[in-house]
């Protein structure tokens, strides 16, 4: 994690965040062709985790296989704005993030901006990481310049070791974690 | 930090290098449910949870607000144990 601490992650005790998994939106190959169950189902399921006592709700456009590796088209955006419209009418003080999948960290300062989000999640922010999707590559140096100036608000919290991704020749096999004083937090690249 | 896939869990010596290594809080990314959680959190500052909460504990089926409840209430026993 980086960024802008939010109060959240400062109490004394640790923070439940409960993620809301999208069913397939718009575009996607497994898109049902109607959006309204989709936002109710997701509305269900925000209820279920804020009544069952989560601190935080994290949106995910989940059901969007196969992901883009870059940039989402709009209408994925759009899609994730109108679930975010409802969420935040619904749950008004429940602190709110976004994770825009695969890696499009743009998209959810875009969305951020628009909600004032109080986080946004992005796997792979540094360095890069061969993925079922291709290769992402980080954009630390695109999304913070971005935050600065849209939502200097929004916490980022980056992946330190995304799951299902092979990181270049780092042992998954053994599960070492890269030396910390050869790579930073984040950093993937090189992986010896 | 994350395990290798959706609701696999890092290993808790992994986590707690990459608190000790971070320059920030760390959150706990995949993975933690009732089992695991307390040996998590001794290294986060939270976790975000997804498969655990839902039906079952399959990431496809709906949230189970009693399964929510329950991890929450682990997550208070670890505050007045932190």
């Amino acid at each position: 994690m980086l960024g802008r601490m939010p109060e959240l992650l400062s109490r004394r005790r640790p923070a439940l965040i409960g993620v809301v998994h999208l069913a397939p939106l718009a575009g996607a190959p497994r898109y049902r062709g109607a959006l309204a169950p989709v936002l109710a189902a997701a509305l269900r399921d925000a209820r279920a985790l804020v009544r069952g006592g989560c601190d935080a709700l994290i949106l995910e456009n989940f059901g969007d296989v196969p992901f883009h590796p870059g940039s989402v088209p709009p209408e994925t955006v759009a899609c994730l704005a109108r679930a975010l419209e409802a969420l935040r009418a619904a749950h008004p003080r429940i602190p709110l993030g976004v994770n825009v999948l695969r890696n499009d960290a743009r998209a959810a300062l875009g969305l951020a901006a628009a909600f004032e989000l109080e986080f946004l999640r992005v796997n792979v922010h540094a360095g890069a990481a061969a993925s079922d999707q291709g290769l992402l590559e980080g954009r630390a140096f695109e999304t913070l310049r971005e935050r600065a100036r849209l939502c200097p608000r929004t916490a980022i919290w980056a992946d330190v070791h995304v799951k299902h991704v092979v990181l270049g020749r780092r042992s998954s096999r053994t599960r070492r974690w890269p030396n910390p004083r050869r790579s930073s937090p984040g950093a993937r690249w090189p992986m010896r | 930090m994350t395990g290798r896939a959706t609701g696999s869990a890092p290993a808790p010596e992994a986590l707690a290098e990459a608190a000790a290594a971070a320059h920030a809080p760390l959150l706990v990314g995949s993975g933690l449910d009732r089992s695991n959680a307390l040996a998590l959190l001794e290294h986060a500052r939270g976790a975000i949870v997804g498969t655990a909460l839902k039906r079952g504990g399959r990431v496809e089926a709906p949230v189970d607000e009693a399964r929510v409840r329950a991890l929450a209430e682990l997550f208070r026993a670890a505050r007045r144990a932190r």
